[in-house]
């Protein structure tokens, strides 16, 4: 009955109806989304392509109706469509249907403004928005918005999620092609809608229609250190795989091999230049390099330092590279001038390198279930040495050889070993034990107040973290972030900042509590992931930034004058992919804590999250045990 | 600065100058003036339009060696020369030529990494006519940019077109070196700001204009005064500042940086071609502002009758006083007409903004001040600055500073905020409050004039109307690993702001999480067994609101053996960052509002334990001023029976304070680091 009702509304926006029914729709919509303030009736895309004069022509009909249900539902009024030379809009058109007299007054959207859109990554880039406020948004009534998009490049046909930000009551996605333009779909989540999902396909007066429908879509959700949405939302991606008609330049995409030809094409003609800035340049770098490695090291700390990553996205100049030589004058570039740079410098110096395309891992694709620029959007530099094949990445300037850039981990790169050969390899996980994050500290008790010398070690992307050890600037807040606690001061000192060690210097005001006889020390100084829990009505998984392993060790020098009277007990708990571990040792007058905290995984579902969040419990509880000491009165002689 | 914030900046001066557009459209535009074609002191056979036109760089050069102190600075600039001339073109009419030429060394990677990335703002400019970039390295070696390298911005975030560029072949140990002509459409003030992070040399900031415009200047934080040069360019004004050296300010806590940096605002002040008269003036303003908000459209017959219906349907069932009605307006205002924070304007009348139910920021203050006008209520329109980025200053008649609108009204002594949605009558964003506005009240009795005019102080609120007040009860049921605590938390005043807004606007998911964090009070590990919210806001019109919460939190307590260590402290959040203690301050102590933060702790001792360590409990500090405790600290406990009672205040009563009283602040800040870390053992009887 209701998607009776919808049915009819999306196709009669401005159409009249009965008052009575419009109020009751009202209410039972609400009902069924209590903590919405609108949803969408009906969102739809309808992508046509033809053959025309020898090309392939590709355009896309856009169309939503919004629903607003409760007062303040106005922070929906404010709406934009985002643009680019890839897909210039036309025919944008928007307005309000305002309940009016058991019908709707039309109030069209009379002012659309367009803006750049501006981001920290891209320095220019040629995405903008028709941004516009839609009138009398309150409840009842329903914004309606559409637009037709001209799809400049086909090989670029967007993809299409069924859900929103605001549940979606009816969803729509079809491709109406000529029989001579051959599809596939890449189909990500579609289970998720079940039953609720239709598909069809027919052909009628030489074309070919697909569509899919899908009903009652909930709402995106968007809880912190989700996997992105590509992963957990229910989309398809449709591309071209042939068209049977002699085209100059076919569109199609059937598989890797047709996609790296075509990314190959967009490469400068040669990457190795013999201009002498490149040559002398990565002569005098590697000149007393006597390994291949010290050569690599050399070459892409010099790329790291020197280029600077400033993009520029602007239409094909997102796509193509600039060349070796016009990126050394410039000293700076994107991620492909930068990667291709860096091959034309280890190519000079006699290494084999090549351009390596990668999707990071907000994507959630492999070439093989896509093949196209929507499995991608950076690229790297993948460098063989030996058997092993090292991706080099300068955008990240703390980065040594060996290891990718943490976003990259576990993608699949498709490496060009010249225009027509190529080959996919994944990009290694960094393992748990090279980031790693070991602290060493003695506690020296003077009253109250612990003098602490802690020797910390940082490893792999742990280093990158904590950017501000390498100035030691504000040593306040560095502590206070390092141990988790905010009750240290001193000072920071790097010393040795190539193998990530630092000495750190400082104390804690009342560290130690003297009361009566009794003196209490706890021995767990760093307070890292206390309380790092996971909510327990979260929906989705954790995604970690890389896997990681905590070491801790706390010295006390047993005061002159005291014994120990209570030690915490040890603990421990392991899982395959996290655990932790406490021990306590007492020897030669000094107690000895040591503390092991590992991640082997880089996503942890709900119920490995639940684990975790007990293993997190008990790890907390034991930073709350402490040392017990008793003054030692010396016996009274007789 | 990071690039972003360089663009954050540009885009705000953008913003604030588009403000004064709608404002003052009819800006006394000046006379003309003869001298058109002017001859260039040095060759009298060569004309040029305007005195810059064909100012130029140096040739490349090897660049110093940077001297003993400027090697330690990241970043230096070695100049910073600012042009602005304005002239009269063939067709008499007032054009403007800005020059721009920056030179900066780099003398570290994250300096190349912050100015290589460049942003011209473009807004009412009419024609570029010169821009040039290049970078020298330290051999001298020029990088020039390319016509290509440069690329326009049509309209990010709405703010106009830019003009960006990065530079070419930057490196540490060079120069990066811009300068660019713009020819603009005229503004008759304007504000330039020569201080940042880094140390400037050589600052120089020029205005030249026909002898009839005289303008005027005015510098601020210590950067010298410009002098007027009547002789330095036949037939022209020359408004003149130099500076050898500005040295680099920091960003410090409790202070507010922009409004601190060493800057000039200027305007236009007399037209001698036309009159004697002073023009930009308060009165001036005050009268383009009335004719702006109160006489834009002359309201017909039938509109006037649409005002009074609306009138009718708002008062419904509010009392008469004043007070209800004005509530009455701005709740019917803030409920049902959006408003576009992007836009001054949308509609050609206060109908039309009737029914679309949005507008323009500018179109909403006309629309509470025609309801005002329509409900007799008295009132007067306040044209203030954000004093976060620059206070207002009452000697200085610059229109500049006529930013954001707020309403006063005399009989209540109470102020309205009609831009800023989150805010109701009595309390407007802290930006405006101990700040001074130019106030305009409408039809004075007996006044030749339809308005009044005042330049006058906003005080800042009472800080005993910002408090945030806890109450605490403690149980160990469970045992001692979690404590079960009781929690009421209420929040009055600007603290009280962001948590209605969370509470009426935000998604559930994230008033939830938003919620829990406040109740948590920074205890991260504590678990959630149930909260409520109260808004009395909604019933009384009082402006608490209280959060009630039952919580287990597991950070109360350390155990050691049998003795439990109870860490009274870890149930305390700071009220805010403490502030500075070091008395080395280049600026002045201020922060938002001053405020109150109790706690009212009742720990209850489970049977057969004792407690020890009961003094680490008491403290006490203030801050003094001629006798006047200002800013303080103080705890006090008692045990009664099995109930251990421990009182906390924090109070700033004062939004700013001197820099010479950062010292001062070092008592209350150990008294408080002391009550953190403070400790009472429960120890088996």
């Amino acid at each position: 009955m209701l998607k009776l009702i919808f049915a009819s509304i999306l196709c009669v926006c401005g159409l009249r109806l009965q008052a009575q029914t419009e109020l009751l729709e009202l209410l039972q919509v609400r009902a069924q989304h209590p903590h919405h303030k609108a949803v969408y009736l009906s969102k739809q895309r309808v992508i046509r392509l033809q053959l025309v004069d020898g090309a392939v022509l590709a355009s896309a009909h856009n169309e939503s109706c919004v629903l607003h249900l409760r007062p303040f539902s106005d922070v929906h009024s404010n709406a934009s469509v985002v643009f680019s030379k890839f897909n210039p809009l036309t025919n944008l058109q928007a307005c309000t249907l305002v309940p009016h007299e058991g019908g709707y007054d039309t109030l069209p959207v009379k002012k659309i403004v367009t803006k750049n859109l501006v981001n920290q990554e891209v320095f220019y880039d040629d995405y903008q928005e028709k941004s516009f406020i839609f009138p009398v948004v309150e409840s009842g009534s329903r914004t309606v918005l559409k637009y037709e998009e001209t799809l400049t490049e086909p090989r670029f046909l967007g993809l299409y999620y069924f859900g929103a930000e605001l549940p979606v009551e009816s969803s729509v996605f079809k491709i109406i092609a000529d029989t001579a333009i051959h599809l596939a779909f890449g189909q990500f989540h579609l289970d998720q809608l079940g039953q609720k999902l239709e598909a069809t396909t027919h052909e009628e007066k030489g074309v070919r229609v697909y569509q899919w429908s899908a009903r009652e879509v909930p709402a995106h959700q968007n809880e912190p250190q989700s996997p992105a949405l590509g992963y957990r939302a229910a989309h398809l991606i449709p591309y071209i795989t042939s068209v049977s008609s002699e085209l100059a330049n076919p569109p199609s995409l059937p598989n890797v091999a047709a996609l790296h030809q075509w990314y190959a094409s967009l490469l400068p003609r040669t990457i190795t230049s013999q201009t002498s800035p490149l040559r002398r340049l990565t002569d005098s770098l590697t000149a007393t390099a006597k390994t291949s490695q010290k050569k690599a090291e050399r070459i892409f700390k010099w790329v790291q330092t020197y280029v600077q990553y400033i993009a520029f996205e602007d239409g094909y100049g997102g796509l193509i590279p600039r060349s070796p030589d016009t990126t050394l004058y410039r000293r700076y570039g994107d991620c492909k001038d930068m990667s291709l740079l860096l091959v034309a410098m280890l190519n000079q110096s006699g290494l084999q390198a090549f351009p390596a395309w990668v999707g990071t891992r907000k994507l959630p694709y492999q070439y093989a279930q896509i093949p196209t620029p929507i499995a991608d959007n950076h690229m790297v530099a993948a460098l063989k040495l030996g058997r092993e094949t090292i991706f080099l990445d300068a955008t990240d300037s703390r980065l040594p050889l060996g290891m990718p850039s943490a976003m990259i981990q576990g993608k699949e790169a498709l490496i060009s070993l010249s225009a027509k050969q190529f080959e996919l390899e994944q990009v290694p996980v960094v393992d748990a034990q090279v980031n790693l994050f070991a602290d060493s500290t003695e506690i020296q008790l003077a009253g109250d107040t612990a003098h602490l010398q802690t020797l910390l070690h940082l490893g792999g992307y742990a280093i990158g973290e904590w950017p501000a050890l390498l100035t030691a600037q504000d040593s306040a807040k560095l502590l206070s972030r390092l141990f988790n606690r905010r009750d240290l001061s001193g000072t920071v000192q790097a010393n040795d900042l190539k193998n990530g060690s630092f000495e750190i210097n400082s104390e804690i005001l009342d560290y130690s509590k003297s009361i009566g006889g009794e003196l209490y020390v706890n021995l767990q100084l760093n307070r890292r992931h206390n309380y790092h829990l996971f909510a327990p009505d979260r929906q989705s998984e954790v995604v970690f930034p890389y896997q990681f392993v905590d070491r801790s060790v706390t010295v006390l020098r047993v005061p002159q004058g005291w014994e120990v009277i209570s030690i915490p007990p040890d603990l421990k708990m392991a899982d395959e992919k996290f655990g932790f571990s406490i021990e306590y040792e007492q020897q030669l007058g000094q107690i000895i804590m040591r503390r092991q905290l590992y991640l082997k995984t880089l996503r942890m579902s709900k119920e490995q999250q639940n684990i975790w969040n007990l293993m997190i419990e008990s790890l907390s509880s034991s930073y709350r045990q402490s040392l017990l000491l008793r003054r030692i009165y010396p016996k009274l002689k007789n | 600065m990071t690039p972003i914030r360089h663009i954050a900046s540009l885009l705000l001066l953008t913003i604030v100058s588009s403000i004064l557009v709608p404002l003052c459209p009819f800006a006394a535009a000046p006379s003309t003036a003869s001298g058109r074609k002017v001859a260039l002191g040095e060759d009298p056979l060569l004309t040029y339009l305007f005195e810059h036109e064909r100012y130029n760089w140096q040739p490349a050069h090897i660049p110093r060696t940077a001297s003993g102190q400027e090697r330690y600075h990241n970043s230096l600039t070695l100049k910073d020369k600012r042009v602005v001339e304005y002239l009269y073109d063939e067709a008499d009419n007032l054009k403007v030529y800005e020059t721009v030429h920056k030179i900066i060394r780099v003398n570290s990677d994250e300096a190349v990494q912050q100015y290589s990335k460049v942003y011209i703002p473009l807004q009412d400019v009419q024609n570029i006519v010169t821009i040039k970039a290049r970078f020298i390295n330290a051999n001298g070696r020029s990088f020039e940019l390319s016509s290509d390298d440069f690329k326009d911005l049509e309209n990010p975030m709405n703010v106009g077109a830019f003009k960006i560029f990065a530079i070419v072949g930057a490196e540490r140990g060079g120069e990066i070196e811009y300068l660019y002509t713009l020819e603009r459409s005229p503004r008759y003030f304007g504000r330039e700001t020569f201080q940042s992070n880094n140390a400037v040399n050589q600052v120089e900031f020029e205005i030249i204009t026909p002898s009839n415009l005289i303008f005027e200047s005015r510098s601020y934080n210590g950067f010298p005064e410009m002098q007027l040069l009547e002789n330095r360019y036949p037939g022209k004004n020359s408004l003149l500042v130099r500076a050898a050296q500005v040295p680099a300010l920091q960003i410090e806590n409790f202070s507010y940086y922009a409004p601190n940096l060493m800057r000039i605002d200027y305007k236009l002040a007399y037209d001698r071609m036309e009159s004697s008269t002073r023009l930009h003036t308060w009165s001036q303003a005050a009268e383009e502002v009335v004719s702006n908000i109160y006489l834009h459209e002359d309201l017909q017959e039938g509109q006037m009758e649409g005002i009074g219906k609306l009138l009718q349907q708002v008062f419904k069932g509010v009392t008469n006083d004043e007070e209800s009605k004005i509530r009455a307006i701005d709740a019917y205002i803030k409920n049902n007409i959006r408003q576009d924070d992007d836009a001054f304007a949308h509609h050609n009348s206060v109908t039309e903004v009737l029914a679309a139910k949005y507008a323009g920021k500018t179109e909403i203050v006309r629309l509470y001040a025609i309801l005002f006008m329509f409900s007799d209520i008295e009132h007067e329109l306040v044209l203030t600055t954000d004093r976060t980025n620059v206070r207002f200053d009452k000697e200085f008649e610059t229109w500049y500073a006529l930013e954001s609108y707020l309403f006063h009204f005399p009989k209540l002594n109470k102020y309205l905020a009609p831009n800023h949605v989150e805010y109701g009558l009595g309390l407007v964003p802290y930006h405006y409050i101990n700040n001074a506005g130019l106030f305009i009240s409408l039809f004075q009795p007996g006044s030749e004039s339809n308005f009044s005019f005042d330049v006058r102080d906003i005080p800042e609120a009472d800080y005993a109307g910002n408090t945030d007040r806890t109450l605490l009860t403690v149980n160990f049921r469970d045992g001692f690993d979690r404590a079960n605590v009781w929690s009421v938390r209420q929040f009055t005043g600007y603290l009280a702001v962001p948590l209605r807004f969370i509470n009426n606007f935000a998604g559930k998911e994230a008033k939830d999480r938003l919620l829990r964090e406040v109740v948590q009070q920074g205890d991260e590990g504590a678990q959630l067994v149930s909260l409520a919210v109260r808004d009395s806001h909604e019933a009384t019109g009082e402006e608490s609101l209280e959060l009630m919460a039952e919580l287990k939190s597991g950070t109360l307590t350390e155990i050691a053996g049998e003795q439990i260590l109870v860490k009274v402290g870890a149930l305390m959040e700071q009220l805010q960052p403490s502030p500075p203690t070091q008395s080395n301050r280049a600026t002045d102590l201020e922060h938002e509002f001053g405020r109150e933060k109790t706690y009212a702790i009742e720990i209850n001792i489970p049977p057969g334990y004792e407690v020890r360590n009961l003094a680490s409990l008491t403290h006490e500090a203030f801050v003094e001023e001629n006798g006047v405790r200002t800013a303080g600290f103080v705890t006090h406990c008692e045990l009664i029976g099995d109930k251990l009672r421990i009182e906390v205040a924090e109070f700033y009563k004062k939004a700013s304070y001197s820099k010479e009283k950062a010292a001062s602040f070092a008592q209350m800040s150990d008294a408080r680091a002391q009550f953190e870390r403070a400790v009472i053992l429960l120890a088996k009887e």
